[in-house]
């Protein structure tokens, strides 16, 4: 860190952390067919990706509520650990990591 | 051919004769009514390093003691320059409203981070549940250890807000992204505060000993621009 304008504690840990979110920087969209079906592709499982962690927070509240039978309990989570497994292995079909499933809404901020 | 935008600057604001940004294409004001925008007449810009630096340059020779420009995304190019005063029009009066909010200031960051953390929340997530019953639980302790993190990134925001607030004019936080990240925000400094707020921001390091500080600044005021 040779700018006189940083002056940070440990530099390569600081490096680290700006490595771990460059891939959710946004990039810009060249229109060749690859890359329309890969943003596409991105695009949708984020808002499955978004679904289900709206899914999930509620099944915590209710099960948190009491509202919910052992059964259900049993049934709900097996649901959603299967859901997450498929998001996970289109993911994979798709060369995605957890982090691309996201969205820079300027200053709205992260949708996830 | 198009045309590349810098940034916005007051009317009459003119970049110095000599000066180049991307491409090595020379540096003109447009003025657009009372606003005005530094541009070059370029080819679409390529995404590197290089490039990058050259358009902050560029933004960096427009900043003056009583100037700061409202820096402009890297990237802005319009293959049509004649699109150019429609857009600026359609969003001068928010171009307006940043310069004077921005004269005279520029920006600061400060990361905190615990080099000690680790995202327990998402490595219970990435547990193998057996059961849905047990999937159900890691989901639980996911979501408190989540809010757990978020309390604490609230408490170290408050407490550096508390020690600030007087001299910064205006504060962006991020949402914290990363497994080490405590807090992440910017600042909107006044020059006279420059070296207050550097001092002031060191006092982190006592006040938060475990967590590790990044003090960056003063740059163009990129998180508060569009």
């Amino acid at each position: 860190m040779s700018d006189d304008r940083i002056d940070a504690d440990d530099p390569e840990l600081f490096a680290a952390e700006l490595a771990e979110i460059a891939p959710a920087l946004p990039s810009r969209i060249d229109a060749t067919p690859e890359d329309v079906e890969s943003g596409l592709a991105k695009l949708v499982l984020t808002l499955i990706e978004f679904l289900r962690q709206i899914l999930e927070h509620q099944a915590v509240r209710r099960m948190e509520g009491g509202t919910l039978s052992d059964e259900e309990i049993e049934k709900l989570g097996l649901t959603l650990m299967r859901l997450q497994e498929r998001l996970n292995e289109l993911k994979e079909d798709f060369g995605l990591e957890g982090e691309d499933l996201n969205i820079d809404l300027g200053p709205l901020g992260k949708l996830i | 051919m198009g045309v590349y935008a810098y940034c916005v600057v007051p009317h009459a604001h003119r970049p110095p004769g000599d000066l180049v940004g991307l491409n090595g294409s020379p540096v003109e004001l447009v003025e657009v009514g009372d606003v005005g925008l530094w541009v070059s007449t370029t080819d679409r810009p390529e995404v590197s390093i290089e490039t990058v630096q050259a358009h902050n340059r560029v933004v960096e020779v427009a900043v003056t003691e009583h100037v700061t420009p409202v820096p402009l995304r890297f990237g802005q190019w319009l293959e049509d320059p004649g699109q150019l005063p429609a857009h600026v029009s359609e969003h001068a009066a928010d171009y307006r409203d940043r310069l004077s909010r921005f004269a005279g200031c520029l920006e600061f960051g400060l990361r905190l981070i615990d080099p000690e953390a680790t995202d327990e929340a998402r490595d219970v997530r990435e547990s193998v549940p057996a059961t849905g019953r047990e999937y159900m639980q890691a989901l639980r302790e996911s979501s408190r250890l989540a809010e757990q993190r978020r309390a604490y990134s609230e408490t170290v925001a408050s407490r550096v807000r508390e020690l600030l607030r007087d001299i910064v004019r205006e504060e962006k936080v991020e949402t914290a992204q990363t497994r080490h990240a405590v807090l992440t925000v910017s600042h909107l400094v006044a020059r006279e505060h420059f070296d207050e707020y550097r001092e002031r921001a060191r006092r982190l390091r006592s006040v938060f000993p475990a967590l590790r500080l990044l003090l960056s600044g003063p740059w163009p005021p990129y998180s508060f621009a569009v």
